[in-house]
């Protein structure tokens, strides 16, 4: 895993729960209330997806559902 | 009543009505109120606040004070289609549901207008929206080297926050075109009229001379360089080429109003020549051809905050008069204030119109993120005989994937209309169809057997 994009700020809007998600196949620390967006950049997750046509790696753009 | 959309627009609508004693239902997509320039608010802290600013923690007076049973905000609810009868169909904690309103105000908002460069589509390039999104909720912040790069007031507010949290900016690279700066002073007198505007604006300018990152003006020919991740940023200034590396490459190009939901509903829509976007078309109360539905906010046209809360106001102040209440006063003392806010858009919107070089990008330039269709792409199938945008959806895929044209319909149209040196009007836009927002099988079948039940 690659050093992380973005780093928590003194745990603003944190719930308090810690918890683990899987992304292929790899345990990932993530709070509740994170969206998957959100978690995975945090965790140094930079390649999400291939792109459809060309298999070129992907993330997430505008944060607001619209991309 | 129903609004669509928690943002300023939305959440004085509700208040509003309540005031007359109309029962209302909100529904927003995310988990709390805000809409996006006050998301999270209810949940921000002082030092969030502290780094967001003033303007954001203004959005605390639109939180409802206390609980309300007439008032029944639905948060987390996507909603994916609306009927012309009043019929609202959303997703909301995993299923599919409905209701049904006499009245219904859309406050859908504004979209961040796609800024395709050569490259934008390495991971490690977000939009200055994204990076002020994970800042509001959860609360992330960049490290690393990050390059802002683009054109108006949500670039520079960014690096002002950024740096009030200790974010170092490696380089803020303004591609506003100089010839702006002549097209908006003509408008100047009208900025003059909105004080509260002007003073944030050079507030904002001495914040962002104080924390001084390299800050290139009048920048040309971006391109986001980097094989598996943006490595960084080329450009060049006055013909001088620069190159500067970065992690994160933020893009900005000002906001134009998000579409989907009027489009869908097939209301007619006017061309904005300064903003370059389209415009679903609304009266005074944001009445619109079809009878109990209104608009509000940035979704009728780019307001700003300020003047969304007025016109969701209004739209509901329209509401109630229809259900026989006097608002007569309340409507004359909203429009005077909602004239005074709108004074500034001519300046800011000549400031910060998007330049050629982001509306009809270089052909190696990805229009269409989802189905990877660049503006080369484009212009083929503009030279074998294309004529307009749903021609060439259904020839060329642009605007089939899951973003449902988003993040290419304004661009498709500006590079097919330059391409075949036609009228933007003449080659349209996308034709859209419900449901506005990808919907579960499951779900829908789901509420299949609810509803004969």
């Amino acid at each position: 895993m690659e050093r992380p994009l973005f780093r928590r700020l003194i745990d603003v809007g944190e719930t308090g729960a810690k918890l683990t998600i899987y992304f292929e196949g790899q345990a990932i620390e993530a709070r509740a209330g994170d969206t998957v967006a959100a978690a995975l950049p945090a965790a140094g997750i930079r390649d999400f997806r291939a792109g459809p046509a060309s298999a070129a790696p992907g993330s997430p753009f505008c944060m607001a559902g619209a991309c | 009543m129903a609004v669509i959309g928690a943002g300023p627009a939305g959440l004085v609508a509700v208040a509003v009505a309540r005031q007359y004693g109309i029962e209302t239902a909100l529904l927003d997509e995310q988990p709390r109120a805000g809409g996006q320039i006050y998301r999270n608010i209810g949940a921000a802290d002082e030092a969030m606040t502290a780094i967001l600013g003033p303007e954001y923690a203004q959005g605390r007076d639109l939180l409802p004070s206390r609980d309300d049973p007439g008032r029944h905000d639905i948060f987390g609810a996507s909603v994916w289609q609306i009927t012309r009868d009043g019929g609202i169909y959303y997703s909301h904690e995993s299923g599919a549901s409905a209701l049904t309103a006499e009245h219904i105000i859309l406050a859908t908002g504004a979209i961040e207008r796609p800024m395709p460069i050569p490259g934008w589509t390495l991971p490690g390039v977000m939009t200055a929206g994204a990076g002020q999104t994970l800042l509001k909720n959860p609360g992330l912040l960049p490290q690393g080297k990050v390059v802002l790069a683009g054109s108006g007031p949500l670039l520079w507010l960014l690096a002002a926050q950024y740096g009030r949290a200790g974010v170092d900016i490696a380089a803020l690279v303004e591609t506003t075109p100089r010839a702006n700066l002549h097209r908006a002073a003509l408008k100047l007198p009208g900025l003059l009229r909105e004080g509260e505007l002007l003073r944030q604006g050079r507030a904002l300018r001495r914040e962002l001379k104080r924390l001084g990152p390299r800050h290139f003006k009048d920048a040309r020919g971006l391109r986001a360089v980097g094989e598996e991740h943006v490595r960084a940023l080329c450009f060049t200034v006055g013909g001088q080429e620069h190159e500067i590396p970065c992690d994160l490459l933020l893009l900005h190009m000002g906001v134009t109003p998000n579409v989907q939901f009027t489009r869908a509903l097939d209301l007619p829509h006017d061309w904005d020549d300064v903003q370059r976007c389209w415009r679903p078309r609304s009266g005074p109360g944001g009445a619109t051809e079809i009878s109990n539905l209104r608009l509000a906010g940035d979704g009728a046209g780019i307001v700003g905050a300020r003047a969304a809360a007025l016109q969701g106001r209004l739209a509901a102040l329209a509401v109630a008069g229809e259900m026989g209440e006097a608002v007569a006063n309340a409507v004359a003392e909203a429009g005077n204030e909602l004239s005074r806010r709108l004074a500034a858009r001519p300046f800011l919107d000549r400031l910060f119109a998007p330049g050629a070089e982001c509306l009809d990008p270089p052909d190696d330039t990805i229009v269409c993120r989802c189905e990877e269709v660049t503006a080369g792409g484009i212009r083929d199938l503009a030279a074998r005989g294309c004529r307009d945008v749903n021609q060439l959806k259904a020839l060329g895929r642009p605007g089939m994937g899951p973003c449902q044209g988003r993040m290419c319909g304004l661009t498709v149209a500006e590079v097919l209309a330059r391409s075949l040196n036609l009228p933007i009007e003449d080659v349209d836009y996308f034709r859209l169809r419900w449901p506005a927002k990808p919907v579960s099988m499951h779900e829908l079948a789901m509420f299949a057997e609810a509803e004969d039940a």
